[in-house]
């Protein structure tokens, strides 16, 4: 017989809210966390900052286009930007200080580094650089570079030689966690104040629009109008309920789960890149201290032969560790000199091409002509963004696109208008296989509506056989779908 | 004194997060300043039903126009296959771009420099394998060309108008004809103080403006 097991008290429990706080945020922990986001974010941001590098006389000089942000607040005129090489050097500057902040050599002068850089080209270069992700780029270089982060798994570490690897408080740990909280509730607060987010509509469109990477499963999945209603109103719960469900439990491993999923998706749905990648970087800011010395470990078994590079022993007696200071000055200026050196070879402009500059060209024309045209009526078929034909209407969408009804059937006909559009008066027929009208709806579209239902209840007195859906704007036909009736 | 600066930090830090997210609830500020930008998470805005793609035309003293995008060295596509330009919603650093080109190019006096959004709705964006199942009629993209504004050559804005959306918009208000009376009959006979900016006929509230714009980023 098994005794009666005595109630241990929760310890935790006893703390007081002040003591609670403190834990939270001065704990003493193995920045192990920290260090997997030291080690991938700046990899994340290398994806976008790399193919800029080719462009930093255009985006970033005086000697290009460059278009800072600050003078859309009335700073005009300031005398931040500067010469190409000068241009070129500061981003070589940063990219090198990217890779050796992912290296944990020279951790919190490569991090202020990159703090500074960072927001700074990404203002300069308000149209083609500035994005939100360089904002919470900016928060978590910050919080990075007050960190303990190239304390451990960093070249830095390896050159301390500490036996047990050094612990720092929680807080920037536990800053970056919030920012991720507060980010998601603001994007949250966004989606609420748009009624057309809420429609799916908003995601529809930005599935179908190429102004970010390609996403073609974005663009096939853009005619599942449930789904994407659906997928919204999770998004949008999750969103909400992530600042309080992130901390502990299984609930915190159901809402980062599914942030990861959420992440990977904007790549594939909406063509997003460096985005996700940051985020999924920073998400490594909730595994607590055995999480990430786990991962890390993996990390570092799949990464076998770079740590081969680093022998255990005493490096700060070897070459390297005597002069790794000088080392990496030297490194830095030399890789920076070659940069600007190189750019400069580049010619990006072709101005010192043997057939001297470009030439503009003349347009044709035609061309010409198709330009300033001024003609912007807008064509009946594109004020029709999408006509389906279906039976069930679920949350206001077509759930089932169908061609196919069968008799007692009540076949839903559903017009989503191309937004803004003007009031319009709006019929949709039905035709028999003689193309006589056989039932008809007719509705005036007023602005603010995007879909128009029609709903044909398919009566047994008509006969089995083709039909069609016909759509008609200010009393003329602009398209039809063609259904089947069967017996 | 360290623990006590973390502190102070931490407050200071989380006070400003916690100002972007009120600020950004009750549009309190939310876009006065630059550094609202770095607090207020404002993603995800702006998609509209038309794509668009800007084209930069100079206009030559001959009278011949030269297209300036893409650039003869190339355009840099930031995010993907549309080029610099095309991020330019406000309409208000195209000129800049264009100057780059022109100086950095031979050509005949430049008059001025147009811009010309080229806008389609978005559904022609389907890949043809999606379209056919969805629609029965052709996937022939129409391309509406709409003058969004005029520059001097050294990228100086002449003339900004309102973007296509907004046009549309203000097209679709402006076919009442009861509201395009008393439109007329509510303009005054002589431009007050400050009136002058808004020299577009569209009524104030749908001028572009720096708040609305930036909450499109």
């Amino acid at each position: 017989m098994s005794q009666p097991q005595l109630e241990t008290p929760n310890l935790q429990t006893q703390k007081s809210y002040w003591d609670q706080l403190n834990d939270f945020f001065f704990a003493e922990e193995t920045p192990y966390a920290l260090a997997l986001v030291r080690i991938l974010f700046p990899l994340a941001l290398l994806v976008g900052v790399i193919p800029r590098w080719f462009h930093v006389r255009e985006l970033y000089s005086l000697d290009g286009a460059p278009t800072p942000f600050w003078e859309g607040y009335g700073y005009q005129d300031l005398p931040i930007i500067f010469s190409p090489w000068i241009a070129m050097a500061a981003y070589t500057v940063m990219v090198c200080c990217l890779c050796t902040m992912s290296l944990g050599w020279q951790t919190r002068f490569s991090t202020i580094v990159v703090l500074v850089l960072y927001p700074y080209f990404g203002l300069t270069d308000y149209l083609s650089t500035l994005t939100k992700y360089t904002v919470v780029a900016t928060h978590i270089l910050l919080l990075l570079s007050m960190s303990g982060c190239g304390r451990v798994w960093s070249i830095d570490a390896w050159l301390a030689g500490d036996a047990q690897p050094q612990k720092a408080a929680a807080w920037p740990r536990r800053l970056m966690q919030i920012l991720i909280a507060v980010v998601y509730l603001g994007a949250a607060v966004t989606k609420l104040r748009m009624p057309e987010y809420l429609s799916g509509d908003l995601m529809r469109f930005w599935m179908l629009t190429n102004t970010n990477f390609a996403n073609p499963l974005g663009e096939w999945f853009s005619t599942n109008q449930v789904s994407i209603v659906a997928m919204c109103y999770i998004t949008l719960i999750w969103e909400i309920v992530f600042p309080f469900l992130c901390w502990r439990g299984l609930t915190r491993t159901v809402v980062l789960g599914l942030g990861v999923f959420f992440h990977i998706l904007t790549f594939f749905m909406l063509g997003l890149l460096v985005f996700p990648l940051v985020y999924i970087a920073v998400y490594c800011a909730f595994l607590n201290e055995e999480e990430a010395s786990w991962l890390g470990s993996k990390l570092k078994s799949w990464g076998g032969q770079i740590f081969k590079l680093f022998p255990a022993g005493s490096p700060r007696e070897s070459l390297f560790g005597r002069f790794h200071h000088a080392l990496f000055a030297s490194a830095l200026t030399v890789i920076t000199l070659l940069a600007v050196t190189a750019e400069a070879q580049m010619d990006l402009y072709g101005e010192q091409r043997a057939e001297g500059r470009h030439v503009l060209t003349p347009i044709s024309p035609e061309r010409e002509a198709e330009l300033f045209s001024g003609d912007l009526k807008i064509r009946p078929i594109d004020k029709v963004f999408a006509f389906d034909t279906g039976t069930t209407l679920l949350g206001g969408q077509l759930a089932n696109s169908r061609s196919e009804f069968r008799r007692g059937e009540t076949l839903v006909a559903q017009c989503m208008l191309t937004p803004p559009h003007e009031d319009i008066w709006l019929e949709i027929d039905l035709h028999n296989s003689d193309n006589l009208q056989v039932d008809r709806f007719a509705i005036i579209a007023p602005r603010e509506e995007v879909r128009v239902y029609a709903t044909f209840p398919l009566r047994e007195f008509l006969e089995p056989g083709q039909y069609a859906v016909v759509l008609k704007l200010q009393g003329r036909e602009v398209t039809r779908r063609h259904v089947e009736l069967l017996p | 004194m360290k623990r006590a600066a973390a502190c102070v930090f931490i407050a200071g830090y989380l006070c400003a997060l916690v100002f972007g997210v009120f600020s950004h609830l009750t549009s309190f500020h939310a876009h006065d300043r630059l550094e609202m930008y770095f607090l207020v998470w404002d993603m995800y805005c702006g998609w509209d039903a038309y794509e668009t793609r800007r084209h930069l035309i100079a206009e030559g003293e001959s009278g011949a126009c030269y297209e300036l995008t893409p650039a003869p060295w190339g355009d840099f596509a930031p995010y993907g296959s549309a080029d610099r330009a095309t991020y330019d919603y406000l309409g208000n650093h195209s000129g800049r771009l264009a100057n780059n080109v022109l100086r950095h190019t031979e050509h005949e006096p430049i008059v001025c420099v147009h811009l010309v959004d080229e806008c389609w709705p978005k559904k022609y964006n389907l890949p043809e394998a999606v379209w056919n199942k969805h629609y029965e009629e052709e996937q022939q993209r129409p391309a509406y060309y709409y003058l969004r504004a005029s520059y001097d050559p050294d990228g100086g804005v002449i003339n900004l108008n309102t973007d296509w959306k907004n046009y549309l918009i203000t097209e679709s208000i402006k076919d009442n004809p009861r509201l395009r009376t008393e439109y007329a009959v509510g303009q005054p006979f002589m431009p007050a103080v400050g009136q002058s900016q808004n020299s577009d006929n569209s009524p104030a509230f749908l001028q572009p403006s720096a708040g609305s714009a930036m909450t499109s980023r």
